[in-house]
Parts: C-alpha cells; structure tokens; sequence
C-alpha cells in the first residue's frame, strides 16, 4: 500500500511538470501584454518597456520558464503582476472560502443525493422513486447561474432568511453550496439509484435475505457497500473539480473564491498567479482521487488485494 | 424520502431565522446607520493613487487622500488641501499657499515638502503624463508656499490637480516604505483610513476622526467587489449593499419602482464612439469616411443597443466637460448622400471593412446595427470580437484595425483629458490617439485649446471638432448615461460622470 502510494505521489510531480508546462506555453501564445493590460491603454510605449523588463517579460521564453520553476524549488511562486503580492499570500487569501464551499456542497450532495437514491432503488418505480428523478433531472439540467438567481429571489429577497451575497456568516455558505451541490446531487442520486438496482438483484441479497437478515441491514450492509465504488468515485471527482474553484457561483454569490482569481488572472496575464493556482489545483485534484483510491480499499477487499500485488 | 428533505429544510431553516432575528433587532436601534457598504465593480489592483488607471479605485484613494483643489461643482475648481492657489499673469506659475491645520493619518503635519514630493513622485511615476508635461519644475519657496512653474500656459491645470494622481502624500511615509507597500497599505490625510484589506473580499475603510474639514458622518466603510451586475442589484435589494454603479440599464424601471432604493444619473464623461484608423488603405480616403458618417442613424443605436438610454452625439467632447458645446454640428443621417460619397470615391459597386472590438454585451450590440446600417449604403462590415488583452494588442499596441468602437473617458472635467490623448500627433498609437491622424493642422489647434483660459475654451474647442467632424476621423455616436443606485437612506450621493464618488460627503438619514 505504502508503495503503491508512493509511486503515485511520484506520478503527480510529473503531471504538475507536464500542467506547467502547458499552461506557461498557453499563457505565452495567447495574444496580449501584462504591462499594457497593468498600465492601461493610454500608457507610452517607454512605459510599457520599462514595466516588461521590471516584471522580467523582456526575457526569452524558457529562461522565464526556467525562472519560475527555481523559484518554485526555492518555495517561491514569484508576485503577482497585478497586486505585486506574493502568488502564494493571494492563493492562500482565497482557498478558504473554495474549500468551505466546496466541502459544504459535498456534504449536501452526498447527504441527500445517496439517501434518495437508496430509497428509490428500493421502491423502484413508486411515487418516490418518480418524484425524485424527476427532480434529480431538472437539478442536473438547470444552469446553475440560473438556480443561483432564482434562490437568492426567493431564500434572500421574498422570504429574507438567507443573506444573498458575501461570506460574513456562515448562512452565506448555504445558498452558493446548496447550488453547487445540485449538479452532483442528481449525478449521486441517480448513479446510486442505478447502482443499487444492480446490486439487490446479485445472488449475495437472495442469500442474505435467506440467512434471515433484516431488510435494513441487506440494503445497507449488504446492497450499498457493494454499489459504494462508483458513488466515492463521482463525490471524489466532483471535490476534487470544485475545488478549482467555480467562477460563476463566485460571481453571482460575489465570493472570493479561487475560480475568480483565475478568471481574472488570466483576463489580466497575470502569469505567475494563473501557474501557481493551476498548479495548486492539480495537487489537491490528484490528493483527492489519491485519497479517493485508498478508500476504495476500505470499502472493496478485492481493490486492496490489488494494491498489495502491485 | 419527502421526510427527509423536509427535515433538512426545517432545520436550515430554523437555524437562519434564529440568526436572522439576530440582526434585525440591532439594526432597529434608533439614529442613522452609521456604517455602509459600497460596491465596486472590481477589486483595485493598488491604492497607490498614482498608478492607478480605473475610476473604479479612484473612489477608494479619493477617501484615502486629499488633492490640492476640488471641484465646486459648476466646472471650476478651489482649493481644498490648501488655502490658495494663485495664477501669475502669463499663467506660467501656480503658487500653492499651504494649509497649516492639516494633518497626516501618522498625527504629521503636513508641510510643503510633502506637496512638493507629491508632484514630483506624480510626475515620475507617468501615469498622468498628459497633465504633468507642462510641468517644468516644483519649487518650495518656503514652509508656507511652494511654486509650480510651468513651460506652456495650461488651462487645465487646477482640474489636474484635482484629479487622483495629484493626491497629496507624505514624504517621510513614502521614502520609508517601498512601492509595494504604499499599495497595500495606504497614508494620506484623506476623511477614511485603511483598517483591511482582504485580498479579493472587501476593503475596510474607518473615519478619520481628526480629519482637517471635519470627521465623516459614516464611520465604517465596507467596500466590497460585486463583478456581476444581477448580483449587484439582488445585494441592493436584500440591504446587504448601500451603494452600486451602473446597474443594467434594464433593471433602471425595478429599481425606480423600489421605495428603499434611490438611483441617481447623469451623462458619463466619456463619448461612446467609432473610431476609424486613418492610415488603413480604404479609410485614408476622406470621402469613405464622410460616406460612414452619413450612414450611421444614432438614434436607432440608442433605441436598439441602450434601451432607449442616452442621447446622439454631436461632439467628441463629452457633455460634461469644460470646452463642450451643444452648437457643435454633429454628423447628419443621409443615406443617399453616403452612396453618392461612395460613388465619388469608386466604391459603388460597395467595400468591404472590418469592425473590430472588445469582448462587451452592449458594445456588440451597437456593432450589429452599425453593421447592418451600413449594409445599406453598400459597405459590408464584418464584425471580429476579441478578448481584452489582444484587442489592446491590436488596436493600440500595432495599430492593426479599420474601424472599432469604444468610448474614452476623461480623468478630470476637461476637454483636455478626451481630446489631446486621441487626436495629438504626439500621442500617436497607444498614447491613445488611434485614429492615427498626425495633421499638423490639428494639433496646433490642440496646443491652443490646452492653453487658453475658461472663457476661450468652447470657441478652441470649437476649432478642434470642427476640424475633426469636417476630415471625419472619428464618428462620435452617443452619450451615455452613469448611473449609482443607493438604499433611500443614504443622502449626500450626487451622480458622478466619471463614477467617482467622494464617500466623505455621504451620511444616512
């Protein structure tokens, strides 16, 4: 196991060798000038040129390339064009509130989107079970800049519970993760739903219906440990890609997340903030599904066994 | 399964409404609010007020610092950080008579060092070049008055001096820390001090209690970046925002109809317009130009682009502006007349041009129409909407366009500030003048205009539109209108063209 964890951690400098690379390359061929874009479109061409050889542009692309990854291996991402604030400070400023949201929505999603499907596996086609998929295709469809609106119309404006926008309390969160939560939500309710339905009809159920278990512990202990591999995987997946950050849940709850740095770090070429994020993305994304894999062997003998071979 | 939910809901529920109940029993006590939040469209990258270049961060360094003068609010200027500010005869020399009583945030006084450096560091940084060239050199006389000698008499002066980047600061402040943290953390002698700045949140501003003119009424300012405009609005109407700037036009009717929201408007000090690049083969043809000119009906861009918001425009200059003139005859809407350009200039069997332009809802709309207006005198546009950063690129850093639109905002309330930058053949390309025209004709009657005093400044400015409208260069097409929305019990506000608002002036009722 420990091996096996190992080399994947060993995997993960690569793939964040390889994103950088890629991202530095696009951030250089997209067209546009960090030192215009700082200094606005009345700036003269002397300023332009003075701002470039300050924030060291001037310089060929793999010597800038270069440049950043012995910073990095000096545990120094370098200022932001912009702000002229170390990369990290500014990261660090704002994964808070990427993590809190990310974390809620995953709570949320997974406390009503398992539950659902469970139910409705075990009364295949009853009003529950319709009801739900019902409400689990509108949630997976609906965009959510436009669920977002429409709650904060009707939880901040009409019924005046929830504050509409910030993050000056915790209620702030409920509104942007609920949100969040509603595309994963149908994806789980449904993959569980699914999931289950394969499961209940394995020869393992008619035995441990047989042995005289009751009907809890055959859906539960039974039925849903066998359809678990699946569902960690979507809820890995999906924590892992909110934690990127989500742009337009942050635009339109106005929070200070990561999706917006990136957004407007890269509107500005702010180089070094666009690499660090991406590159801190990539590490929690490949810390989750890392995370994600070892719980599979908790849930699945048969995965671990794996593990032990390889 | 209904259970569940309802269960979950319930308890969400139960939960804010107890928190809710909370908040709403301490804001019924009794006397005005004494703390606001105002809400900007993007968080300001510095709040060095002299490298700044968005009216957006202007608001927060105007509370932070103070300028030499202010405007009075029917076109001058007075003195304001200071007791005087005299003009010599030949208007070569400004002498700025020091205000003993003021005080930095540190509890320093302010000195005529400070005023002195302050220019000096203003001029160096080259932000507001076009206001610091005539500036020769800055003298302290003594500790009472310091002396700005000028090359050139410039009528906009005393606006310039108004404006962010003269913001007065502290020498001793600024020799002791480096620019970086200038930026972050701000000294002036402005009404508010910085408490907080979270990266990306909010902004957190609190009175100055010994502030010169007299400690502001709202004690805590909160500003706090709202990039969504729906968002915006929705903050408005839960009271979670007190201040927000140019909200959709199509929202002005809900707001109107709101009893706890105030919006105010005014025209911009900017002049949304089409801009042709003069040195293009096709465009170099005066008669092609007069032909777009006469092609182009303002009014169906304002009905079909603005929501019926703004007027034509008959100036390059935007109304707001000192040098303005309504008499300016603008472009007439003559079809006919533009195929018979066009016909003069052998295009009658029509052309073929390019209109490039920033990524921008309402700017794309207004390329559609001009587009199809012009389809019908013959000239084919095709309409290349580009991302901010290679649009900069490529209009102002290579030049490489026909025809684009934007309009060009003014930093302070002067002709001076739109015209010079954008047609002087010394600002030729990124400077601003991207229509490429270098007459020498032209900037002449520039130099001029920058000149002459309040009384001959219309009849300077004058000269230059007419001769800017009469070689078609540049199509102005309309005004349009800025506009700030408040909770009705914020008093004080008055529309800004610029959208720049000083929040000492603002209290609650």
């Amino acid at each position: 196991m420990a091996k096996y964890i190992l080399k994947r951690l060993a995997m993960m400098v690569l793939v964040v060798l390889g994103i950088s690379f890629i991202v530095f390359t696009i951030m250089n061929l997209t067209p546009g000038n960090a030192a215009q874009m700082i200094l606005g479109q009345s700036a003269n061409p002397e300023q332009v040129a003075k701002l470039e050889a300050e924030l060291g542009l001037d310089q060929p692309f793999f010597a800038r390339f270069f440049n950043f990854w012995k910073g990095v291996l000096h545990g120094d991402f370098g200022q932001s064009y912009q702000t002229r604030l170390p990369v990290f400070d500014e990261i660090l400023a704002r994964f808070p509130t990427t993590l809190k949201l990310a974390t809620f929505a995953m709570l949320i999603a997974t406390a009503i989107g398992v539950p659902v499907g469970v139910i409705s596996a075990v009364r295949q086609y009853s009003i529950v079970d319709g009801v739900s998929m019902v409400i689990a295709m509108l949630f997976a469809s609906v965009p959510s800049f436009v669920m977002g609106l429409l709650l904060q119309l009707e939880f901040a404006l009409n019924l005046r519970w929830l504050p509409a926008t910030g993050t000056a309390s915790w209620q702030s969160y409920i509104l942007p993760a609920f949100t969040l939560s509603a595309a994963t939500m149908a994806t789980l309710t449904r993959m569980t739903r699914s999931t289950m339905l394969e499961a209940i009809r394995q020869d393992y159920i008619r035995t441990a219906r047989a042995k005289g278990a009751t009907e809890g512990a055959v859906v539960l202990r039974h039925a849903l440990r066998n359809a678990l591999l699946p569902i960690v995987t979507v809820i890995g997946v999906d924590f892992g890609y909110l934690l990127g950050g989500t742009v337009v849940i942050e635009s339109v709850f106005s929070l200070a997340g990561l999706g917006t740095l990136m957004i407007t770090s890269i509107r500005m070429k702010d180089t070094p903030v666009v690499m660090a994020a991406v590159m801190f993305v990539t590490i929690a994304y490949s810390l989750v599904n890392l995370a994600v894999d070892i719980i599979y062997a908790y849930i699945d003998p048969r995965v671990k066994s794996q593990y032990a071979k390889g | 399964m209904k259970k569940i939910l309802a269960f979950l809901l319930a308890a969400v529920m139960a939960v804010s409404m107890a928190a809710c109940g909370g908040d709403g029993s301490s804001a019924a006590s009794d006397g005005p609010r004494t703390s606001m939040v105002y809400g900007m469209s993007a968080e300001p990258s510095t709040l060095d007020p002299m490298n700044v270049a968005s009216m957006n961060t202007f608001t927060v360094t105007y509370a932070l610092y103070d300028t030499l003068t202010v405007s009075d609010g029917n076109g001058g200027y007075e003195p304001y950080l200071c007791d005087e500010v005299n003009v010599s005869e030949d208007g070569l020399t400004y002498t700025i008579v020091l205000n003993k009583e003021v005080k930095f945030q540190d509890g320093s006084v302010l000195t005529t060092e400070d005023i002195a450096y302050s220019i000096q560091r203003t001029i160096d940084a080259g932000w507001a070049s076009d206001m610091t060239l005539c500036i020769d050199s800055v003298e302290v006389v003594d500790e009472h008055t310091v002396e700005l000698h000028l090359n050139t008499p410039f009528g906009g002066m005393m606006g310039s001096l108004a404006s962010p980047f003269f913001s007065i600061m502290s020498k001793a402040y600024c020799e002791a820390h480096t620019d970086e943290e200038i930026a972050r953390a701000p000294m002036g002698t402005g009404a508010y001090k910085l408490v907080e700045w979270a990266s990306g949140d909010h902004i957190t501003l609190e009175a100055n209690e010994d502030y010169f003119a007299g400690a502001p009424a709202i004690k805590t300012i909160t500003l706090r970046p709202y990039t969504d405009k729906n968002t915006g609005l929705i903050a408005l109407e839960a009271g979670e925002l007190d201040a927000f700037l140019n909200i959709n036009p199509s929202d002005i009717p809900t707001v109107e109809a709101n009893p706890d929201l105030a919006l105010y408007s005014c025209d911009a000090a900017s002049v949304l317009s089409l801009n042709m690049n003069v040195e293009d083969e096709v465009l170099s043809n005066e008669l092609v130009r007069k032909a777009i000119f006469s092609a182009v009906n303002k009014d169906d861009i304002i009905v079909g682009a603005l929501e019926g918001l703004g007027t034509p425009a008959n100036s390059p200059i935007p109304t707001v502006c000192a040098g303005y003139s309504a008499d300016t005859p603008g472009s007439v809407y003559d079809p006919e007349q533009a195929k018979e350009y066009l016909k003069e200039a052998g295009y009658e069997n029509g052309l073929s041009l390019t209109l490039r332009l920033k990524e921008d809802t309402t700017n794309q709309k207004v390329a559609q129409i001009i587009k199809s207006q012009l389809a019908e005198v013959g000239i084919d546009v095709t309409i290349e909407v580009m991302e901010g950063g290679a649009y900069t690129n490529a209009i102002y850093s290579n030049g490489d366009y026909q025809l684009t639109i934007g309009s060009w905002s003014a930093m302070f309330l002067d002709a001076y500030s739109v015209m010079y930058s954008q047609f002087h053949k010394d600002c030729y390309g990124g400077t601003g003048n991207i229509t490429h025209v270098t007459t020498e004709e032209l900037s002449s009657l520039l130099d001029t205009a920058a000149q002459v005093g309040d009384d001959e400044k219309v009849a300077a400015y004058d000269a230059v539109c007419a001769n800017i409208l009469e070689h078609a260069y540049h199509l102005p097409l309309v005004y349009q209108q800025t506009t700030i929305t408040t909770s009705a019990d914020l008093k004080g506000v008055e529309a800004n063209p610029m959208g720049v608002y000083m929040l000492r002036d603002f209290y609650f009722e």
